[in-house]
């Protein structure tokens, strides 16, 4: 049994111990399965990298109950599952220009890596969309390309502007508004996460995929960017 | 017609039930720190359980209506007013244009609920007008400011039957918590010694106590159980840090986090640690799972009923 109960509400199913690209997959894959067994009976979901909490009406359901009916919901039946679209794909333009990357020199010396070296590894890359979380749609993307992985910043930002691009350790974001934050600044885009996350059609999910476009200041102002 | 806002206090926030099914974006749930005492004052006064209610954090709060009408008011014992007239708690109450409703500092407890015939009303941010500050969603604005002074808090005054709850549904606030805790999460990984340290220490609430988490003080435990893969937090959640002091998870908690959990502790014994202040005195025991959703589903049915005259 992958799924256990956390309160009288709320259980947690499990579907790996690993951070993978196909545990992304899978969390996915089941988020959709478990909308389908719950029903209106299902009040929230929290996916992340491994796991995912079900938060359902007590009204309507033990967790027990709830329990049984996700029983077989499992890495190894997930993959033959036909009745859920595929993953999407998003694009998020990025500038990348120095008034919109306070951290770029500084990402620069620790890696070795010239700035151009540093966009296009960033933005060659296709990311899965691993968790969200921290912020309203505030994605947490991965895996970022060994050269450009760094520790997250020994002092925090207090604040750190909306549409900022960053990162740490293996994971790469956009912030999705201001907030305290302690990823190293190499971007910024107009794009609004939460908005990608909320849209009524196709919304980003976990699971998703995302690239980033490199775009210059022009076109960045023109699509409503700012700069300090 | 609404209130006028006299004087705003430290923190009054407009709070339901909370942002149901936002999770997955990232968004907190918020709503009503106190849930207990905010189904009591939709209840006394005919109110759907989904209608909005000020919190109001410590007081003091002045507020002038524009009309007659009832409202309610439950949670933490401020003194209250009309103009000079003292007023109880936990009963509706008529208020005449033209009066002020005076509330003083919270003395027992800390969060003090005022609410109107049918709700106040709002901008619904993604289905609920709660306020989080932290995220900039809800409340009067809509972009999750605190009341301030000359806000109007709109709603339709009207009259309703005096009701008071009864004395012995009314907490006190004063009185050593103990949270019923039901094992779950990364339980199994704490070692026998930390769940005796639990169970047998006296945890005072931490000065860094609010709407978000609790973090409280006493004997560390856990210190050597791992971090986790970052995972959903459920209300209540009870997660140790490295530095081994528990801190219980609230409604404006963040949707995911990665330090390890011992489960959750029962929603209403949550909603009682909500009007605990820092050095307040807490216990935690274990209880079972069937022993909290029965207690839940009374809840819940009780209130979803509403008051039967």
């Amino acid at each position: 049994m992958t799924t256990f109960a956390v309160s009288d509400s709320t259980c947690l199913l499990s579907l790996g111990e690993q951070i993978t690209e196909q545990t992304a997959e899978h969390v996915r894959l089941a988020c959709a399965a478990i909308r389908q067994r719950l029903g209106d009976a299902l009040i929230d979901l929290v996916p992340s990298y491994t796991t995912v909490l079900i938060e359902f009406d007590p009204l309507k359901l033990s967790a027990d109950d709830c329990c049984r009916r996700l029983a077989d919901i499992k890495p190894a039946t997930l993959n033959s599952t036909a009745d859920v679209h595929a993953s999407q794909r998003f694009d998020i333009p990025v500038y990348y220009g120095d008034d919109a990357a306070p951290d770029m020199a500084e990402v620069c010396a620790r890696t070795g890596l010239k700035r151009a070296d540093v966009i296009r590894l960033h933005s060659d890359a296709d990311y899965r969309v691993y968790a969200i979380g921290f912020a309203p749609g505030f994605c947490f993307l991965g895996t970022l390309d060994p050269a450009l992985q760094l520790p997250r910043r020994r002092e925090p930002r207090a604040r750190v502007p909306s549409g900022s691009v960053a990162i740490a350790e293996q994971q790469t974001a956009v912030y999705p508004l201001e907030t305290p934050g302690g990823w190293h600044l190499i971007g910024r885009s107009s794009k609004d996460m939460l908005a990608l996350c909320s849209a009524a059609q196709n919304p980003l999910r976990v699971g998703d995929r995302v690239r980033f476009v490199p775009i210059d200041r022009t076109t960045y102002l023109a699509s409503g960017g700012e700069l300090e | 017609m609404s209130f006028e806002v006299i004087k705003a206090g430290p923190l009054s926030l407009l709070q339901d039930r909370g942002r149901i099914g936002y999770q997955q974006l990232g968004i907190s749930p918020s709503g009503a720190a106190d849930r207990h005492a905010l189904a009591w004052a939709c209840y006394l006064l005919g109110n759907a359980q989904s209608h909005a209610a000020l919190e109001i954090t410590l007081g003091p709060v002045s507020l002038r209506a524009q009309a007659t009408t009832s409202f309610a008011l439950t949670g933490a014992e401020t003194s209250a007013r009309i103009d000079d007239s003292p007023i109880k708690p936990w009963c509706t109450h008529e208020i005449h244009a033209g009066q002020t409703l005076h509330l003083g500092m919270a003395r027992d407890g800390l969060r003090t609920y005022l609410a109107v015939p049918g709700g106040f009303q709002a901008p619904l941010v993604y289905g609920s007008c709660a306020t989080s500050v932290r995220e900039k969603l809800g409340g009067l604005h809509g972009d999750g400011r605190a009341l301030t002074a000359g806000d109007n808090l709109p709603f339709s005054a009207r009259l309703t039957a005096a009701r008071c709850v009864p004395g012995n549904y009314i907490p006190d606030y004063r009185q050593e918590l103990t949270l019923r805790l039901i094992p779950g999460y990364q339980f199994a990984q704490f070692d026998s010694k930390d769940i005796d340290r639990l169970l047998n220490t006296v945890y005072t609430v931490s000065p860094q106590a609010d709407r978000m988490g609790y973090h409280l003080q006493g004997e560390a435990i856990g210190q050597r159980v791992p971090g986790i893969v970052s995972e959903g937090i459920a209300y209540g959640a009870v997660q140790v840090p490295p530095s081994g002091q528990p801190i219980v998870l609230l409604s404006d908690r963040q949707t995911i986090g990665g330090y390890p959990k011992l489960g959750c502790i029962a929603p209403l014994d949550a909603a009682q640690l909500a009007q605990r202040r820092p050095g307040a005195a807490i216990r935690f025991a274990l209880t079972s799972l069937a022993e909290i959703s029965a207690e839940r589903l009374r809840f819940e049915n009780f209130f979803a009923r509403g008051p039967a005259d």
